[in-house]
């Protein structure tokens, strides 16, 4: 009995019109499922050496382990190819409830190769699963396109993700989306569909996930829920999503970056969404729900969620609260990262600021911190690749490179990858943006050396810091064995930190289950309940153990497809400029920051742990042999 | 006295627990087509809205009264059941309530009847969002739960999305 399984995984070539299926038991017994199956079909599935936007690149989409059973928060699909924004691998996960509903068709795994010859969309109805002209959506929103197809086929409960104008167009940040705000932002996820003139995938299923063992599965689902909604952080995620607790930290994290902003008083999420909020809404099966579905009246509607509201306001200087929203509704219908957006828009006016650019080389606009002209309009001309945003719409590295005149020293890059521009570079999270398979990545921070920085700005003297971080050295020294890892200004136990959550963050892609509702945001799922959850689901044990084995292969099969592009420890790296955001006193920016001997020191410390060749980053044929993964370790011929 | 589940959407966020929950309860299986209770789901212009339709136990019910076999009755607790061998798989009742309560099945429309869980529903336990309770169903003339939900799907033109009908046989 396949236990938890949609059962096979559906191969799509589009440049054959084939459809097959294949049973999902070769990969399980290593993988276990979702994030870790995903990057070994994309592994095997991507020809070696093939371009991004070329029909040789794979784009894969997986649902975790225990997504379709009411396990709270298991909600995750996980879609992965090789990246045209950073052009390695490329990794975007989105909540909701396409991911389930997969399930329920039979599928665990969806790999889609070869490009269309016109736009297609796929729709996938249990065993029948069609390649079907897109006539009649492209050129339509994120919005529109799921109901123009829910009608097309006559089935109005099917679950449908798609890409907007803006993937059609191969922006390289392009987003996969769901009709209600779930989005696969990072990495061009929605470019390469476009690439591959795929619009959209439309599931709806028939078929029941079956558990091994119903009655225990649900009580130990029906206990979880109940402690997660007594838990601490709960009642505030829940009622008011991340809205209120960024309107704390933008200032906590300026506050640490050393950056004053005279008009951040008046941003505040929470009286947006207090005046506009018409319902909070969530993903399958979770107890938080953080998403708010807001309207303005003649701008539109979407959901606030914990990623763009502070990138479009405090990264910009933007007190617009309306300008806010028309960004991310615009984002949202048309299908982008409105993190790179962001990004991008912060860069073009940091570098108008130094006068590298001015309105003459922007269409017009005049890039000025703050100018809400310039926000919306550049936003529309990178969302349909117009004018200047032509040139953004190629990436940033790229469009750096036309502009000249020292641009490229002012990018805000984590591994190639744009970065949100109030990442705090303290250390931790230095090292895990270079060794981050797909660059910026906010499922790993690790909290104690973040706390700790806090404390340092905030303590008068040495003595007094040590007294307000000795719980955090406690915990430090429990958890990890290394008494000084929070310590901010030492390199010790940073990589200790990182390979920790990297774990949990693993563990979470593979089963579905969504990082929120871990210790990340402080609530209480943790890996043994999720090894809990799936020995009752298999009826077979799993242990913590078994699962940090299958999140140390998933996270080798990454590092190894990175490998066969040619990198290595050279690129793992970040950008100067995010490295050297923070502009505190001297001291201080030195104590809290990271120097590149630092984060080269960290870097070996991080192989070491992981058992890849310090001298080259390079993951070695022994490290991959303990682990069972031979057939990857013959693929990169080591 | 019979007692119904009482919906307040306004807290519904969507999360189709129930729906898991009362599958597994009765049929071992996670599965939305095998539950008792259904979230009607309309996503339009970026915004959503969940109704979530259980059968609102009517003392009066409608579909009791179209059944051609006597394969809805009430049982001893009051509560509205369904007898799988008496059913002829006419459909009178699913079209006959007045807001889409009667969930089918995919596999020749067998109807999933709430059967309260003898007492103490699943669904009711698992809900985060304070949307569902049990209540006493104390109006002896008719069914005002599922007017109520009726008329929900009227003002807030939900018809078109029930999640009640997906084959058509």
């Amino acid at each position: 009995m396949n236990y938890l399984r949609g059962g096979k995984i559906l191969r799509i070539d589009l440049t054959n019109q084939t459809i097959s299926t294949e049973p999902i038991e070769d990969y399980t017994d290593r993988f276990i499922g979702g994030k870790g199956i995903n990057v070994k079909l994309l592994f095997d599935a991507t020809a070696a050496k093939a371009e991004p936007l070329n029909p040789g690149n794979a784009i894969v989409f997986g649902a975790g382990t225990l997504v379709g059973t009411p396990f709270p928060g298991a909600c995750r699909l996980d879609i992965q190819a090789r990246s045209p924004v950073t052009r390695s691998l490329g990794y975007a996960g989105m909540g909701g409830y396409f991911s389930a509903r997969m399930k329920t068709a039979g599928y665990d795994n969806i790999v889609v190769t070869g490009k269309a010859e016109k736009p297609v969309y796929v729709y996938i109805n249990d065993d029948k699963v069609e390649i079907k002209n897109a006539g009649l959506v492209w050129r339509h929103d994120t919005y529109e396109t799921p109901e123009i197809i829910r009608r097309e086929v006559h089935d109005p409960t099917a679950n449908v993700i798609s890409i907007g104008p803006t993937g059609e167009k191969l922006v390289v940040y392009a987003s996969v989306v769901s009709p209600t705000g779930n989005s696969a932002s990072r990495t061009g996820m929605g470019c390469v569909m476009g690439s591959k003139n795929l619009k959209a995938i439309a599931v709806n299923g028939s078929r029941g996930i079956i558990i091994a063992c119903p009655e225990k599965f649900l009580k130990i689902c029906n206990d979880l829920r109940n402690t997660l909604c007594h838990a601490r952080p709960y009642e505030e995620l829940h009622r008011w999503g991340l809205t209120r607790n960024h309107d704390r930290e933008m200032v906590n994290y300026y506050d640490l970056l050393g950056i004053e902003w005279n008009s951040s008083r008046d941003v505040s999420e929470e009286t947006f969404v207090r005046d506009y909020r018409v319902r909070t809404v969530g993903c399958i099966t979770c107890p938080v729900a953080c998403f708010q579905g807001c309207s303005v009246p003649e701008v539109g509607a979407g959901s606030m969620k914990c990623s763009p509201p502070g990138d479009l306001t405090w990264d910009l200087r933007n007190k617009n609260m309306h300008v806010y929203w028309e960004t991310l509704v615009m984002c949202q219908r048309n299908g982008i990262d409105a993190r790179a957006v962001s990004n991008s828009i912060a860069w073009l006016m940091k570098l108008h600021e130094l006068g590298i650019i001015t309105a003459a080389d922007t269409d017009g606009l005049s890039m000025e911190w703050g100018n809400t002209e310039a926000i919306l309009g550049m936003t529309r001309k990178i969302l349909f690749r117009e004018g200047f945003g032509a040139v953004i719409g190629q990436g940033l590295t790229e469009a750096a490179r036309q502009i000249g005149r020292g641009a490229e020293n002012y990018l805000f890059m984590a591994h190639g990858s744009p970065a949100d521009m109030h990442w705090i570079p303290i250390k931790t999270r230095v090292l895990r943006s270079a060794v981050s398979p797909v660059g910026g990545d906010s499922s790993v921070q690790p909290p104690l050396d973040m706390a700790a920085a806090r404390a340092y700005i905030k303590t008068k003297d040495e003595a007094s810091f040590l007294e307000a971080i000795q719980g955090l050295k406690d915990r430090a020294e429990k958890e990890l064995g290394i008494r000084d890892a929070p310590d901010p200004r030492t390199t010790k136990g940073k990589a200790a930190l990182i390979h920790q959550k990297e774990i949990v963050s693993s563990v979470c892609n593979i089963t579905g289950e969504c990082i929120w509702l871990t210790g990340f945001m402080g609530l209480p799922v943790d890996i043994p309940d999720i090894a809990h959850a799936l020995t009752l689901g298999f009826g077979k044990e799993v242990t913590v153990d078994s699962l940090t084995q299958a999140a140390l292969r998933l996270q080798s099969v990454e590092r190894a497809f990175s490998q066969r592009l040619g990198l290595s420890r050279s690129d793992d790296t970040v950008s100067n400029r995010l490295r050297l955001h923070i502009q505190r006193k001297e001291n201080e920016a030195r104590d809290l920051g990271c120097s590149e001997t630092e984060l080269e020191t960290m870097k070996d410390d991080y192989y070491n742990l992981k058992g890849w060749d310090v001298t080259t980053g390079l993951i070695t044929r022994v490290s991959l042999e303990k682990l069972d993964l031979n057939d990857v370790a013959d693929a990169l011929a080591l | 006295m019979s007692q119904y589940i009482a919906v307040d959407h306004r807290n519904c966020t969507g999360c189709k627990t129930c729906e898991m929950v009362c599958s597994i309860h009765h049929w071992g299986e996670s599965n939305m087509w095998k539950s008792a209770i259904r979230v009607l789901r309309k996503e339009i212009d970026g915004l959503v809205n969940c109704l979530p339709l259980v059968c609102q136990q009517c003392t009066d019910p409608a579909c009791m009264n179209a059944c051609p076999t006597d394969a809805i009755s009430r049982n001893n607790g009051g509560a509205v059941t369904f007898s799988k061998n008496d059913c002829i798989d006419c459909g009178a009742c699913i079209d006959v309530c007045p807001a889409g309560c009667v969930p089918t099945n995919l596999e020749g429309a067998v109807v999933m009847y709430c059967d309260l869980c003898d007492g103490q529903p699943m669904c009711v336990n698992n809900c985060h969002g304070h949307c569902l309770s049990v209540k006493d169903n104390t109006d002896e003339k008719g069914a005002p739960g599922v007017r109520r939900l009726a008329d929900i799907l009227t003002q807030e033109k939900l018809w078109d999305y029930l999640p009640v009908r997906r084959v058509n046989k």
